[in-house]
């Protein structure tokens, strides 16, 4: 496997505040019990086309995690965060590990498929690119029962990858939001959370 | 007078005898008649002999002798038969007689193949596990008017889902006894078992008020097909981070390497085993299911034994 980590997104620093980690210490309980008071379970890429910096001081990595840490700290312990590229990791710090592979996006739905067995679960999945297996990726997410909300983060000229993300929610009933190069990650994970207007 | 002290020369007399008597009688009782059956190694002494019983009792691991009262003989696992065939040699150089009545004795013990088949017991007690002298972990069952089973600590592990991470310390499912593919009903039958065991008014164990409250957390979130759901997803989730942390692959400021402490949520019931039937005992090599013992009037059996306590005590509720 790649190095998990990049700068200062190491998980050895302590957890995001209001991540189910952080949330599991403050009131001294299990992180399983925390777990089932989530809300919204968000599948981040982290895939190596995340590190591009898109002319801005941060890479698309590093502007989706700082979207995270700001609504993890707005909705205490109710956001999981699971990262994926070559496989597909929970992060219950609160920040997605950093891979830096391909897409995977059939394992990661297939991971966040017991998460589709709680009623009215946000599944929000992040991504800058096209995954391996397009077909694939569909099939599976054809069999969620809850809406998958979708965001693309990639450059203007990946329309393949805006399209494929917008299929993949319009086949659960979800919503889509194309924000290129994560621009307005912030708005745009906030509106999926429907915290932001 | 005359008499009395007449008599009275008797009885001393008779006291010295019976004690000369006595003295040569332990000084002599150094035969031991040994004999091998299918089941078990028998060595029958002739008298008491301290030196014997010392041997014994450091060489033979408790849960594999026992003596038999009614036939004066101690009686040993088949599969102990190195550790008395050495004891044995040892006796003879200090001057012990040993009759072997079995001549396959040592060929035969070598072959011995347990015999296993299912059976169902009213154990009425389990006690904790313990380290025996040969490092192995067992637990006592009272059945039978006594501490006639043995539960080897992976048959006890195995059914009540011990583990050694903080997860299942306090996973729902362990604390109702259930596998997590457990039916409602199933879930429902479980609780009525567990909860009867462990309700304050009922149960002396020291922790018995924390242990309900947990089965009482676990019902509530296992019945609930909503809140069930949710549960089985962080139980899978933290496990997953877990798994990857102890791998060192990623981490985690809050991975817990705390071991748990075995604690067997039944502590009386109708067992349904798989077990070997050897020197007088169960020895249990696996639970398959355990159920309420009832009595006529419908109550049901519930044990406990109190801090300080010699003896457990029963209550029908």
């Amino acid at each position: 496997m790649n190095s998990y980590y990049m700068n200062k997104y190491d998980h050895k620093k302590v957890p995001a505040k209001g991540s189910v980690t952080d949330v599991a210490s403050d009131r001294k309980i299990p992180l399983s019990q925390v777990i089932m008071e989530a809300e919204a379970v968000i599948l981040v890429d982290t895939s190596g086309s995340m590190s591009a910096y898109d002319g801005m001081p941060k890479t698309r990595y590093e502007r989706s995690v700082d979207a995270l840490e700001y609504y993890q700290k707005q909705i205490s312990g109710k956001i999981l965060v699971l990262s994926f590229s070559e496989e597909t990791i929970f992060c219950p710090n609160g920040y997605p590990a950093y891979q830096g592979g391909s897409t995977n996006m059939v394992e990661a739905l297939v991971y966040a498929k017991i998460a589709d067995n709680v009623p009215d679960m946000n599944i929000i999945l992040i991504s800058d690119g096209e995954p391996n297996n397009m077909l694939d990726t569909l099939d599976v997410a054809k069999t969620f029962k809850n809406k998958i909300n979708t965001v693309f983060i990639g450059p203007e000229d990946s329309r393949a990858g805006a399209d494929f993300l917008r299929k993949l929610s319009e086949a659960t009933g979800g919503q889509h939001t194309t924000d290129y190069r994560a621009a307005n990650i912030k708005k745009s994970l906030g509106a999926m959370l429907l915290l932001e207007g | 007078m005359l008499a009395y002290i007449r008599d009275a020369k008797l009885v001393i007399a008779v006291k010295t005898t019976k004690l000369d008597a006595n003295a040569t009688m332990y000084a002599s009782k150094k035969n031991l008649s040994v004999t091998y059956n299918a089941t078990s190694i028998i060595i029958t002494p002739d008298g008491y002999n301290q030196q014997f019983i010392n041997r014994i009792k450091a060489n033979v691991p408790s849960h594999l002798r026992v003596w038999d009262h009614s036939h004066k003989r101690w009686i040993f696992h088949p599969t102990t038969y190195r550790i008395i065939s050495n004891m044995l040699e040892n006796l003879r150089q200090m001057g012990f007689n040993v009759i072997i009545e079995q001549a396959e004795f040592f060929a035969n013990a070598s072959n011995y193949v347990p015999v296993i088949k299912e059976e169902t017991l009213d154990i009425h007690y389990i006690g904790r596990v313990y380290r025996r002298n040969n490092s192995e972990e067992s637990a006592y069952g009272w059945y039978n008017d006594g501490w006639n089973v043995v539960f080897i600590n992976n048959a006890l592990q195995d059914y009540f889902k011990v583990s050694t991470t903080s997860v299942d310390a306090t996973n729902y499912y362990n604390a109702l006894i259930v596998n997590e593919t457990a039916t409602h009903d199933q879930i429902k039958r479980a609780y009525r078992v567990v909860v009867k065991q462990w309700h304050p008014d009922i149960c002396s164990e020291p922790n018995a008020r924390e242990q309900f409250e947990i089965i009482q957390k676990a019902y509530e979130t296992l019945i609930s097909p909503d809140k069930r759901a949710r549960y089985d997803l962080g139980l899978k989730l933290e496990r997953d981070f877990n798994l990857l942390a102890s791998k060192g692959k990623i981490n985690n400021t809050n991975y817990d390497t705390n071991e748990v402490v075995f604690n067997p949520m039944i502590k009386c019931g109708r067992f349904t085993v798989r077990s070997e039937r050897i020197i007088g005992r169960v020895y249990v090599h696996q639970i398959l299911d355990i159920d309420s013992i009832t009595n006529a009037s419908g109550q049901v059996m519930t044990t406990t034994w109190k801090e300080g306590d010699s003896v457990f005590t029963t209550r029908w509720v």
